[in-house]
Formats: structure tokens, C-alpha cells, sequence
């Protein structure tokens, strides 16, 4: 069917805005995948990811806000220069980028907290229940809200034996530093009513590196260190921050850098290599790698402590936040096992079903035999059985032969051909005239020659697309592993990936970085094996 | 193909399949000899945090043990992702592994589901392990004494222990004292006073409730059912009984029952009605917008955890806590109550490691590994910042101790926060819990179902109620009762009698392909198609075309064999089960036809889930029609071809899981994408997937989207038609619609036979979306058959029922095929080249 030169546009058109849609969920997959938690449980809509800054100083306020404020557009317009006011008169310590910020966030609590009624009409009585809510806890909580700055907590060390000890707690938090960059930094130290910190005040105008130093005394031999852990709350900044250790003569440096994402307190644990690194559990910590002797002449009972933060470029910030949740994934999730796993079946699968389905599709169209057309109609008949009649007798096979939690029940199965494949192929082999069966025949060639040398060349088309579609059948395949694995280490992608997004459910930008990890690969091979996808189906060759 | 490159391409192959092949050893075990692992099935996922660090206690002292005397073994607690949003309410996972002989040594298990699952004989009786330790005298021995006795009854079942508590909650009224001093609900000295008897709190709910100028719902008084109380909480604040006595009736429609699912619904009209609650409530979000703490809700009735989380996102709300109030003649009868749930650690009746599992328990319920848990996390919410309020412990002494230490003795903590900590604890003596029966899982859904029903006004209470009870108590009947029948405990006559089936089969089939005078025979009786009716294959007279049979066999022979190890044999073994009680665990009893009469009389899910499946066939049309358009579309001459097939192919691809979240997010009534656009047009969208009038539309929609997938067959129809019969239309002056009509579609057709038959058998097996996404829910609005019938076998464990229900749909979808086929015969068109 051939159409007009006209209709080219439309056509176009017609593709342009069916690709949007059909694409979108990549596209809202990918851009997921690079948020952080807090982009998402907002009341609006943001489909593309927020730019990280890296900022040259902090603290500092975020004068971003991920949700739209609330009320009518004249009512803000009125209300924000009050709420500006009566704010730099309760806190004059504000600069305007807080006392802005500040003001917005205080406008949104009250706009959650105002009886309706308040937001029509005058003024006053909005500004009077705003001056009656505006307790200093009120504020100092609005405060925190935008305000972001790098704070250090208690730092703790563990022992090989489980000994775990907090660190030169008796000091002030910002006394346990020492700090080698002043020119870059200051360490204040400040708290909560219920934590003390130490907060450092940068300006990486003036340097690139924050380095501080501690040395510490541990309770244990420091050769029995096993990891150092130390809680910090960033500031959102996307700096890098690096680890050194002197323990026991030698020096470590971590592999891996962490990074100054997000504002919330986090523990950043390094650890020395141990059987936790292969296990399955979750890598909270980053792995200590020894680069030569110590530098410092350190007790047998000391270790020093080294922090670096390095600061990045804009670019380097957006790299940051791109990879962040991609390296949180593989962290919780043992990915190339599964990844392993996944391959395995993918490829059993493919070379038995290709190898069986269309040695048994010769079979059926080919060879002449008796019950060829009784087996045949059977075999179309068993595509209609709901695959829940066999699945528990299925069940029952499996386990009754040893192969509960094996990947056996996953991939044997395809030897024993797949009937819709072997459909698909059996419509293709009938369209194979009969000739160069029967020169063969009289070259003297086999069965099994003449499948091998004549008719298998011959689908090729066909095979491929069955390879595909097995391809996405056995890598996509969940309810199997679903059944028939007990054991994490033998979990495919595809089932790991659930089982991800169960553990994982209140951070879905975890489950989309691991979705994208998965899912690339199956769009790869479509994109460059979709023309044997249209060529080898095709259903005619059934004739009455 | 060369010989020797086949024999490269296969040495290739399967030395890469077994380079693949996953080893099932961690390459590193710390320690040698005497290794036990324990696997623990935990909630979420693998052991993390405090609970982590208190396990890793229990490894190094049995390393220490070891130490000091070798013959002791070193522990190893294995935990991972288990897969299951939890085992209790999800333990597809977990009755597989007991079914395949497999099971975790510890679970941590929903207490209240214990006895159901002790009752089927999953779990092992911890009474001879409790009895040892007493005996023995060791210390931290595990005691009856030491614990609430509603903690420890729940985990019991038929006089046997089978859970040991580790976890308790309760629930009590929390309310917003800044709201409640507005709206004038204080007393003499100005402090806010909380409602303590039904007409109080209705009298609050509707002082309290505001609407804006359009009428719609933005502040609310009480919502019965936000938080968690559930009609168990309404039905004990009424003195009711869910439950005789002796366990064998079930009092879910009890007039005390009845009239507090009354109540309920009477308070949700006082707040507008529940529907428009629901959409009020759809907005709700977590965290520091929870609209408890952003005084969307003046009071509400939760378990102790929220306040755990109001330290985290509420400190400067002005709260406190009071006890669930009562009617008044029962309050002042029976005085306060509350309800507990909680977890135990339970022992699976097949763990291979049974002992050390008992060992684990002890040890995580001793005073030293609470000790370590709780200081594991004071340590890391103070170093965050936050104020730490340890949860309920099962164990008294431990739990005031845990509050001595860590709430009231801590100057830091506010005084709301230890008020209302306290207010809990104060409860828990006069807390109940939930019936301890067989049939527990069943009647807390129909508890819950009842419910809604009778809010969404579908039914009165007391019809609703009526309908739980009658399931639950059937239920109940079969329990104590079961249908007679005989034990199937040897399978020897179901195979000789499969074998002897397959021989006569083959040698009646033999001897029709062979000898026409038996093939007459055959059409003498049975009327079979005509065609060809003479007809004998090739072979059969000649002899040279002999030679083929056997090729022919052998290389149909993976099929045959496959057919009847997996197709035949199995279909078989289902038809039998469906006529026994089955539960995998234990070995099928012969009941007859009961499950069949069951299903078609009693079973009023069951119709639910068919017609819920049957609407889902509206999908069917609009799905080929779409794929087709897509089809046609990209049948076009155009650039980038590849580019653009892969873009409408991408929904396919994403995998269900992911297409899930996504797509859950695209139905969010308040902020999702779909709502958000229609609100551009000034359009109150639905609430989608959280309503039961949507829930099935909206998975149209979804699957609507996932079109694309079904191009493939209709793309290769497409090209698969001559351009020869174009060209021949084209040269008559046909248009294009009129080419459409007269040459694409007939020459189509048996595609879309084909396409139709597929999706109607995929229509009738609807299971991921429901599985994934919502669970069955809202009101069982998309409980569809399969998933159902999934539930049957993999979650209640009635894989002799499941049979049943699968051979029916089977029968379903084999009369609808034959049907289509059959009528297709009048308007398919094959071609004639």
C-alpha cells in the first residue's frame, strides 16, 4: 500500500509524536535513574532531573525549591515581603539569599497549616496567624530546611573482634581535627539539643583541597582495625571527599571516592578488605587499599585519620549526581553475579531452543511419519493451556529430581522445543520447495545431513528472530526464578531486580538506575536486529 | 557450515556456557572447619543496620566458642534479598522453599499469621527447644514468664509454641492539641482534651473537619481508617468478639461488630462521605508532608511507630496521645483498651539446621543482643541528629527498661514524646490481639473486605459483615472437618496408568496414519474432517519411504519426550489434584468434585475474579487495532526506520518491574503525570489505580501503551502481502482507504486470527500487573482469575483448589478457541500462492 507524497508529513508527524509516547518511559526511566530520592515526592511535576551546583562556598541557602509554593500568585506576591520582614527582625544574622529562601519555606508550612478562609480576603489576618505560629522552633526549622552546610560527627572505629568504639569523643567535634588548610576552611563547632558537630566553612576560592587530620588512640591494637566509620551530614555540593589511613605502620587510600550529595546525615564507613566484599550484602563501605609504608610515626595503638575534600567543576558535580545512584546500585546488589547468572540462561536458552525447535519443526514439516499430523495439532493444542494447569505438577517434577533452587527447571526446558518457535519455523520450512531436498536426498545425504546443510541455512531469517525473542524471554523471565530459587546467589537479573525494588521500594531512583542497567543491553540488540525480527515471522504458509 | 568450524562453534559454546555457569560458593569463607550457616528470611531484605551488628555478635561468640572447644561449630547467619514485600502477607517465597525442601532455618514471620502456617505444618513446635533450655538451666533461657501475654498466646497454636515474640506495637488516639484548642476542646485549664468515648469523638470529627469554598475537604477531624486501627480496633472498642471462645465460630457479624462498622461509616459521612475522603486522603504524602504533621488531620488512631517518626519529621508539632476512646457504657464497664500485632522468629518444620536456629533465636532475644541492637541504633539516630525512641519490646522488663534508659532518663527528650511513649506502654497490659485460628490470613481479608464494601456503600454493614462470615466460617468448618477422603500416597498406579494411556494412544494413532481400513473404522465413528479422508501417508504401502519414519521420530523425539514428561503427564497429575485437598505440603486427599462445587456455589471471589477478567476482554480489540496502526505506520517508506521501530518497540522492552513504578506514578491521583495534564484542561482526573471503578481501565490504558510489543507479527503480515495485488488495485484506480479495505485486510486475516486467539488466551492469563502493581486490590477490582488462582496454590497453599480453577479456565479458553476457529472459516482468507 503506497501512499500519497502529501501524506509524508503527517506520517512524520504521526511517528514524531508516537515516539514520544512510546519512548517516554525510557526517557522518565533514565532521568530517574540520575535523581536524587527528594526530586520525587514533591507535589509537582519534574521530569528532568535538577542541575547540581558546585558551590564555591557553604554554608549557603538553597534558593531552589522543588515544589511550587501553594496559594494564588497575588497572595504570594503580598505575603512573601511581610513574611521577609518579620523574619530579619527575628533573625538578623540572615543574609538576603536566606532571608528569601527562609521566607518561602516559611510561607509553605503556614500555607499547609492557615484555615482556608485566610487565604481570601485581607491581609491581616494572615499575617497575624503567621506572627502567632512563628515560634523560634518554627523558624529554626524553616531554617533548616534550606540551609545546607558540611557538618563532621562522632567518628568510630572497629575492631576485627566486633569491638566498636567512638574516637576522641571526649573532644569538641571540631577539636578532633586538625586542620591543615586553613586558608580554605574553618572547623566551628556547634549542635543540636541533641548532637554536637563540627561544621566546616569553606571558600574554595582560595584552594581546591580541604585536608584535615586526626590522630586517635583506639582501645585495641591498631593492627586489628577493621573499618572507620565517620558521620557527616553534606551540603549537597557534589565535592569530592577522599580517605587516607595510617594504621600499624602502613598507609591506606580508598579506593573510591564518596561524594557530598544530598543534605541528609550519612555514615561513611571504610573498610579494610575482608569476606564482606565478595558476600552479597549490601557495600555500605568503601574498600581501604594499602599505597606503601607510613608516613607519620604513629603508636601501636594509634592510627591517623586523613579527609580530603576535593572540590569539582560544574561538569564534574552533574557527572557526580549522574553515576551516584548507578554506584549505589552495584553497592547493594551483587550485579555482575546476577549479570552472570542472567548470560547462562540466555545463552542455554538460545542454543537449545534454536538447536531443538527447529530440528523439531524439520519433523513436522519435512518428513513424512506416522502421527506427524496427530502430534502436530497437539502440539498447537498445548499452547492453550494456561501455563498455571502445569505449573505446580511442573513444580513438582523439578523438585522431585533434585532441581528446586538450581537453574536447571530454567533453561533445560528449551531442549524440549517451544511450540510456538517451532510453529513460527514449521510455517517457514513448508515454504522450501522440494527440490534441493530431493538433489540432496540423491547426493545420498541423511536426515540429519539435509536439516544440517539445506534446511537450516535456508531459516536463518527465521532463527534469528527466534534468538531474539528468546533473547528477551529468558532475560526478562521473572516468575521462573520467582518459583524454582531460593538461593540470592542464584538470582537472574531480571528477578534480582525485583527483589531490588522490594527491599529498595521507598527509593525508586535506585529501582530506574537498576531498570536502565538492564534493560540497555535488550535495546542494543533490538536496534541492530530488528530487521530479522520482521523477517523471520511469517504465518502464511497455513493453508486451510 | 564447515565440519570442522561446527565443532569449533560447539566446543565454543559449551565451554562458554560453563564458564557462565555461577559457582554457589562465595569465593571467600572466613573461617575452616565446622562452618553452620543458618539462612535467615528477614523482613526487606538482608540483615542491615543494628539487627546486622547484634547477628555478627552471635557469629564471633560461636567463633569463640569454637576457640575454646573445637567440636563446637562456627555460625554463619546467611541473609539476602528474599523477594517478598513481606513473608506474611507475600510468602510465595517462602512456601515454595518449604515445598521444595528448602526452607530458611529462621523466619521472621507476622505473628498473628503463625498459628495458620502452624496449623498447615510449616513451622516446627519450639516447645521441646524451650523445655531443653529450662531443664539444662541455660542462662538466657527462653521463658513463657517473661514475656505480655498477648505477645506470646499469639504465637501459640493447639497448646504448642511455634513463634517466640521479638517485636510488639499498639495503637492509641493521637491528636493535634493546637487544633483541638481552637476548635474549643478544652478543659479548665485550657489544655486540650481528647475524646474519650464515640459520641465525643463524632462530636470532634465534625467541630474539626474545614472545606474550602468549593466544598471540598482540606482539613479533617478523624479519618476511622488512616493510620491504623482497622474495624478489629472498632470492633474490641465495642466489646466485641471476632471469634468464640472455642475457636470454631466466627463472630465477625456480631451485633458489637455490626454496629461499629456502623459507626465507622457514620464517621466518614460526618466528614463528607467516604468518597470524598478517599479523595482527600489521595493527596496524602510521607515524611515531612505527612499530613499529620502538616495538620491536614486533627487526630488519628496509629501503632506506636509513628511516633518513632514524628521525632524524626514532627518535633515541634503540639501532641499527645490518649487511649482509643469507647463507647461510653463500655468504657466505663470495661475501662481502656488497645490492640497489639508484632513478629516472632519461627523455625520452619524442614530447616535443616534446626538447632543452630534455636540457638540464633536465644541469642537475639537475650538482654546482650537487644542491648547491642538498641544501642546500635541510639548510636546511629543520635549521630544524625535525631531523637531515638527505641520500639516496643515483647518482653516487659526489657521494655521498661529499654524506656527507663533511653526515654525517660534522657534529658534530651521532650516531654510530649515520653508522655506519649508512655501513654502506649501503658496499654499494652490491656491489649488484645487478634483471634489465634487456622484461618487467621482469610479473616483478617475479609475483615478488611467487609469494610470497604460497606463504606463504598456496595452493601449494608450488616450484609457485608454477613458475607465475611459465612466465607470465613466455611472456611473454618473445612478446617475442623475436612472433606473424607483418601490419602494419595503412592503415584506408581498414575504412571502405569499414563504409560498405558500413551501406548494405546500411539498405537490407535500407528494404525490410523497406516491402514486405511482402520481409518474407515475411525470415520465410521467419530466425525472427524473429510478431507482427505482416503488418505495413508507416504510410506505406508511403498516400502522405500520407510526410511523416513525413523528420521522423522527421531528428530521429533525432544518434542515427544517434552510432551510427555512436561505436557501430557503434567496436564494429567493437575486433572487428578483438582479433585483433592492439596496443600504441597502434606500428601493429596480424593475429595471428589468438592472443589469444583465450592468454586461455582460458594466461592463469590471466584466470580469476582472471572468478570473482572471478562472486562479486561475490552482490551483486546483496542489492542490489535492500535498495534495494527503502529504497523501500517512504520510499514511506510521512511528514514531512520530502525530508530523509529526501536522507539515504539521500547515499551516492550522496559521490563514489568520498572514499567510498574513508572506507571504507578503516572496513575498518582495528586501529582502523577496523567492527572497533571488533565488538570491543564481543568479536568478532576480519577483516582486511577486507588479506585475500584478505574482500576481496570487504567490497566487498559497501561497496556494499551505496550501496543508496540505487537507489531512484530502485523509488520511481518504486512510485508508478507504481494505488491503485485497493490499495483493490480492501483491500476484499477482504487484509493488508498479503498486498498486498505479490499487488498491489506483480507490479505490479512490470518494474522489477525491468529493475533486475535493469542490475545484472548493472553487476556485470560492477566497476572504481573496485578501481582506487581496492585496486589488484587482496590476491593479485589483487580483480583483477576489467574492471579486469584496464583494466590490459591502459592499463598493459601490450596494447590488442589488452584488445579481446579486452572482446569476450568482452561475449559474456558479451549471452548472460546475452538469457537474462533470454527467461525473463522467464514471470514479468513488464505492466500492462494
Amino acid at each position: 500500500m503506497k501512499l500519497r507524497r502529501g501524506s509524508r508529513a503527517v506520517i512524520y508527524l504521526t511517528l514524531f509524536i508516537g515516539a514520544i509516547v512510546f519512548s517516554f518511559p525510557f526517557v522518565w526511566l533514565v532521568s530517574t535513574s540520575v535523581k536524587v530520592d527528594q526530586e520525587l515526592f514533591t507535589a509537582d511535576l519534574n521530569i528532568l532531573p535538577q542541575r547540581p551546583l558546585a558551590r564555591k562556598h557553604s554554608p549557603y541557602f538553597e534558593k531552589r525549591r522543588l515544589d511550587a509554593l501553594s496559594g494564588t500568585a497575588q497572595r504570594q506576591a503580598e505575603v512573601l515581603p511581610k513574611l521577609r520582614e518579620i523574619i530579619r527582625e527575628r533573625k538578623s544574622d540572615l543574609d538576603e539569599d536566606g532571608v528569601a529562601a527562609v521566607a518561602d519555606e516559611v510561607y509553605a508550612k503556614l500555607a499547609s497549616l492557615a484555615p482556608a478562609e485566610l487565604f481570601k480576603g485581607p491581609l491581616d489576618p494572615f499575617i497575624a496567624f503567621a506572627r502567632t505560629t512563628f515560634t523560634d522552633v518554627f523558624l529554626n526549622e524553616q531554617i533548616a530546611q534550606r540551609k545546607r552546610s558540611l557538618l563532621l560527627g562522632p567518628i568510630r572505629t572497629r575492631s576485627v573482634d566486633l569491638q566498636d568504639v567512638g574516637v576522641l569523643d571526649d573532644l569538641a567535634p571540631a577539636k578532633r581535627w586538625a586542620n591543615q588548610t586553613p586558608k580554605v576552611a574553618t572547623l566551628v563547632d556547634d549542635s543540636t539539643d541533641v548532637i554536637k558537630f563540627a561544621r566546616i566553612e569553606y571558600d574554595f576560592r582560595d584552594g581546591d583541597t580541604i585536608h584535615l587530620s586526626s590522630t586517635a588512640a583506639t582501645p585495641f591494637d591498631a593492627s586489628k582495625l577493621q573499618r572507620v566509620q565517620i558521620r557527616i551530614q553534606p551540603d549537597d555540593t557534589w565535592h569530592d571527599v577522599n580517605f587516607e589511613l595510617q594504621a600499624a605502620g602502613r598507609k591506606y587510600r580508598a579506593v573510591r571516592r564518596a561524594m557530598l550529595a544530598g543534605y541528609e546525615w550519612t555514615t561513611l564507613t571504610w573498610q579494610f578488605p575482608s569476606a564482606d566484599d565478595t558476600s552479597n550484602k549490601i557495600k555500605t563501605w568503601t574498600v581501604l587499599e594499602d599505597i606503601g609504608p607510613a608516613t607519620d610515626m604513629l603508636a601501636s595503638n594509634q592510627i591517623k585519620l586523613g579527609l580530603f575534600v576535593n572540590q569539582t567543576s560544574d561538569l564534574g558535580a552533574v557527572y557526580n549526581k549522574t553515576i551516584r545512584n548507578y554506584e549505589r546500585t552495584l553497592d547493594q546488589i551483587p550485579f555482575w553475579r546476577y549479570v552472570r547468572v542472567s548470560l547462562f540462561l540466555v545463552f542455554a536458552n538460545i542454543v537449545l531452543t534454536l538447536l531443538f525447535s527447529s530440528l523439531i519443526a524439520y519433523a513436522f514439516s519435512r518428513i513424512t511419519w506416522p502421527g506427524r499430523d496427530f502430534c502436530f495439532v497437539l502440539m498447537l493444542a498445548t499452547m492453550m493451556i494456561p501455563g498455571q494447569v502445569t505449573m505446580i505438577p511442573h513444580f513438582l517434577i523439578w523438585k522431585s529430581v533434585g532441581a528446586y533452587n538450581t537453574l536447571t527447571p530454567l533453561w533445560l526446558g528449551a531442549a524440549f522445543g517451544s511450540p510456538f518457535f517451532i510453529f513460527l519455523l514449521r510455517q517457514f520450512m513448508l515454504g522450501i520447495p522440494r527440490d534441493l531436498e530431493d538433489a540432496a536426498r540423491l547426493d545420498g545425504c541423511g536426515f540429519l545431513r539435509i536439516y544440517w546443510h539445506v534446511i537450516l541455512p535456508l531459516v536463518r531469517p527465521s532463527l534469528a528472530a527466534i534468538a531474539i525473542f528468546t533473547f528477551m524471554g529468558a532475560w526478562n523471565d521473572f516468575l521462573g526464578p520467582l518459583i524454582y530459587i531460593a538461593d540470592q546467589r542464584l538470582y537472574s537479573l531480571a528477578f534480582g531486580l525485583y527483589a531490588f525494588s522490594v527491599q529498595v521500594s521507598n527509593s525508586p531512583t535506585l529501582t530506574m538506575a537498576a531498570s536502565v542497567l538492564m534493560v540497555t543491553p535488550v535495546i542494543i540488540v533490538f536496534f541492530l536486529a530488528q530487521k530479522y525480527f520482521v523477517e523471520g515471522v511469517t504465518l502464511t504458509g497455513m493453508k486451510g | 557450515m564447515g565440519k570442522r568450524s561446527t565443532i569449533l562453534t560447539a566446543i565454543l559454546v559449551v565451554v562458554g556456557l560453563w564458564l557462565l555457569y555461577p559457582s554457589r560458593q562465595y569465593e571467600s569463607v572466613p573461617v575452616g572447619e565446622n562452618v553452620v550457616e543458618i539462612t535467615y528470611m528477614g523482613p526487606g531484605g538482608a540483615l542491615s543496620g543494628a539487627a546486622e551488628d547484634a547477628a555478627r555478635e552471635f557469629e564471633r561468640r560461636s567463633l569463640e566458642a569454637q576457640r575454646a572447644d573445637p567440636s563446637k561449630p562456627v555460625y554463619r547467619i546467611i541473609s539476602g534479598q528474599n523477594a517478598a514485600r513481606d513473608q506474611t502477607s507475600d510468602p510465595t517465597r517462602f512456601l515454595v522453599s518449604v515445598a521444595g525442601g528448602m526452607p530458611p532455618d529462621v523466619i521472621y514471620f507476622d505473628r498473628f499469621a503463625t498459628a495458620e502456617w502452624a496449623a498447615r505444618g510449616a513451622f516446627a513446635p519450639l516447645d521441646p527447644y524451650i523445655g531443653r533450655d529450662i531443664k539444662n538451666n541455660i542462662p538466657n533461657a527462653i521463658r513463657r514468664e517473661s514475656f505480655y501475654p498477648a505477645a506470646w498466646d499469639e504465637g501459640m497454636f493447639d497448646g504448642r509454641v511455634y513463634g517466640i515474640p521479638n517485636a510488639i506495637d499498639n495503637r492509641a488516639l493521637l491528636y493535634n492539641k493546637d487544633l483541638l484548642i481552637r476548635a474549643g476542646f478544652v478543659d479548665k485549664n485550657g489544655e486540650a482534651k481528647p475524646p474519650r468515648t464515640w459520641d465525643e469523638l463524632a462530636e470532634y470529627t465534625k467541630k474539626l473537619c474545614e472545606r474550602n469554598e468549593k466544598g471540598k475537604l482540606v482539613r479533617a477531624g478523624f479519618l476511622p481508617n488512616y493510620g491504623n486501627a482497622w474495624l478489629y480496633m472498632y470492633g474490641w472498642m465495642n466489646d466485641g468478639k471476632f471469634l468464640s471462645e472455642d475457636g470454631r465460630t466466627v463472630l465477625l457479624n456480631a451485633p458489637e461488630v455490626v454496629e461499629a462498622l456502623a459507626y465507622i461509616k457514620n464517621l466518614y459521612d460526618i466528614s463528607g462521605g467516604f468518597q470524598d475522603v478517599l479523595s482527600f486522603q489521595a493527596a496524602f504524602q510521607s515524611g515531612v508532608l505527612d499530613p499529620f504533621v502538616t495538620g491536614k488531620v486533627a487526630m488519628k488512631i496509629d501503632g506506636y511507630w509513628s511516633i518513632v517518626n514524628l521525632a524524626l519529621v514532627g518535633r515541634d508539632l503540639n501532641f499527645a496521645v490518649a487511649p482509643p476512646p469507647r463507647p461510653k457504657h463500655v468504657l466505663d464497664s470495661k475501662g481502656d483498651m488497645s490492640w497489639t500485632g508484632g513478629w516472632v522468629y519461627a523455625i520452619p518444620a524442614t530447616a535443616k539446621n534446626k538447632d543452630a536456629a534455636w540457638e540464633f533465636i536465644r541469642f537475639m532475644m537475650s538482654k546482650d543482643a537487644i542491648y547491642i541492637r538498641l544501642e546500635a541504633e541510639r548510636a546511629a539516630a543520635e549521630a544524625e541528629g535525631r531523637l531515638y525512641i527505641p520500639r516496643q519490646e515483647p518482653q516487659p522488663t526489657v521494655n521498661e527498661w529499654a524506656f527507663e534508659k533511653y526515654v525517660k532518663n534522657n534529658p534530651q527528650m521532650p516531654a510530649k514524646f515520653a508522655e506519649a511513649a508512655k501513654a502506649y506502654n501503658d496499654l499494652l497490659p490491656v491489649s488484645k490481639f487478634r483471634p489465634v485460628t487456622p484461618v487467621g490470613q482469610l479473616l483478617w481479608n475479609e475483615h478488611t473486605t467487609s469494610t470497604e464494601t460497606a463504606l463504598y456503600g456496595t452493601l449494608s454493614p450488616q450484609a457485608a459483615l454477613d458475607e465475611g462470615t459465612a466465607t470465613v466460617q466455611r472456611a473454618l468448618d473445612r478446617f475442623h472437618s475436612p472433606p473424607r477422603g483418601n490419602e494419595v500416597t503412592t503415584w506408581t498406579w498414575f504412571i502405569i496408568l499414563y504409560i498405558v494411556l500413551l501406548i494405546v494412544i500411539a498405537t490407535v494413532v500407528y494404525y490410523f496414519d497406516t491402514r486405511l481400513g482402520f481409518r474407515r473404522a475411525i470415520y465410521r465413528v467419530l466425525p472427524l474432517a473429510r478431507k482427505n479422508r482416503d488418505a495413508v501417508i507416504e510410506g505406508a504401502r511403498g516400502g522405500y519411504m520407510r526410511s523416513q519414519w525413523l528420521g522423522g521420530l527421531v528428530c521429533a523425539s525432544p518434542w515427544i519426550v517434552g510432551f510427555i514428561i512436561f505436557g501430557g503427564g503434567p496436564m494429567l497429575f493437575s486433572l487428578l489434584i483438582s479433585f483433592t485437598d492439596f496443600d504441597i505440603l502434606s500428601a493429596p486427599r480424593l475429595i471428589g468434585i468438592d472443589n469444583f462445587q465450592r468454586m461455582f456455589t460458594e466461592d463469590r471471589l471466584f466470580w469476582v475474579a472471572l468478570s473482572n477478567t471478562l472486562y479486561m476482554v475490552i482490551a483486546v480489540p483496542l489492542g490489535l487495532v492500535a498495534s495494527l496502526g503502529i504497523a501500517l505506520l512504520l510499514n511506510q517508506e521512511i528514514k531512520a526506520m530502525p530508530m523509529w521501530r526501536t522507539f515504539f518497540y521500547l515499551p516492550a522492552i522496559v521490563p514489568m518491574v520498572a514499567a510498574s513504578v513508572l506507571w504507578i506514578w503516572i496513575f498518582n491521583p495528586s501529582g502523577g503525570l496523567l492527572n497533571g495534564a488533565l488538570e491543564m484542561i481543568s479536568i478532576e482526573g480519577p483516582r486511577w489505580l486507588q479506585d475500584a471503578d478505574w482500576s481496570k481501565p487504567s490497566l487498559i490504558l497501561m497496556g494499551l501503551w505496550g501496543a508496540g510489543g505487537g507489531m512484530i507479527i502485523w509488520l511481518a503480515g504486512l510485508k508478507s502481502i504481494p505488491t503485485s495485488l497493490y499495483e493490480a488495485a492501483e491500476v484499477d484506480g482504487a484509493s488508498t482507504m479503498q486498498q486498505f479495505w479490499h487488498v491489506t485486510i483480507p490479505q490479512l486475516t490470518p494474522y489477525i486470527l491468529f493475533n486475535l486467539i493469542m490475545s484472548l488466551i493472553g487476556t485470560f492469563q492477566i497476572f504481573a500487573q496485578a501481582y506487581i502493581m496492585t496486589q488484587g486490590g482496590p476491593v479485589n477490582s483487580t483480583t483477576f482469575y489467574v492471579y486469584y488462582l496464583f494466590n490459591h496454590a502459592f499463598r493459601y497453599g490450596n494447590m488442589g483448589y488452584a488445579s481446579a480453577m486452572a482446569w476450568v479456565l482452561f475449559v474456558i479458553v479451549l471452548v472460546i478457541t475452538v469457537f474462533q476457529i470454527k467461525f473463522s472459516k467464514k471470514w479468513v482468507h488464505y492466500g492462494t500462492d
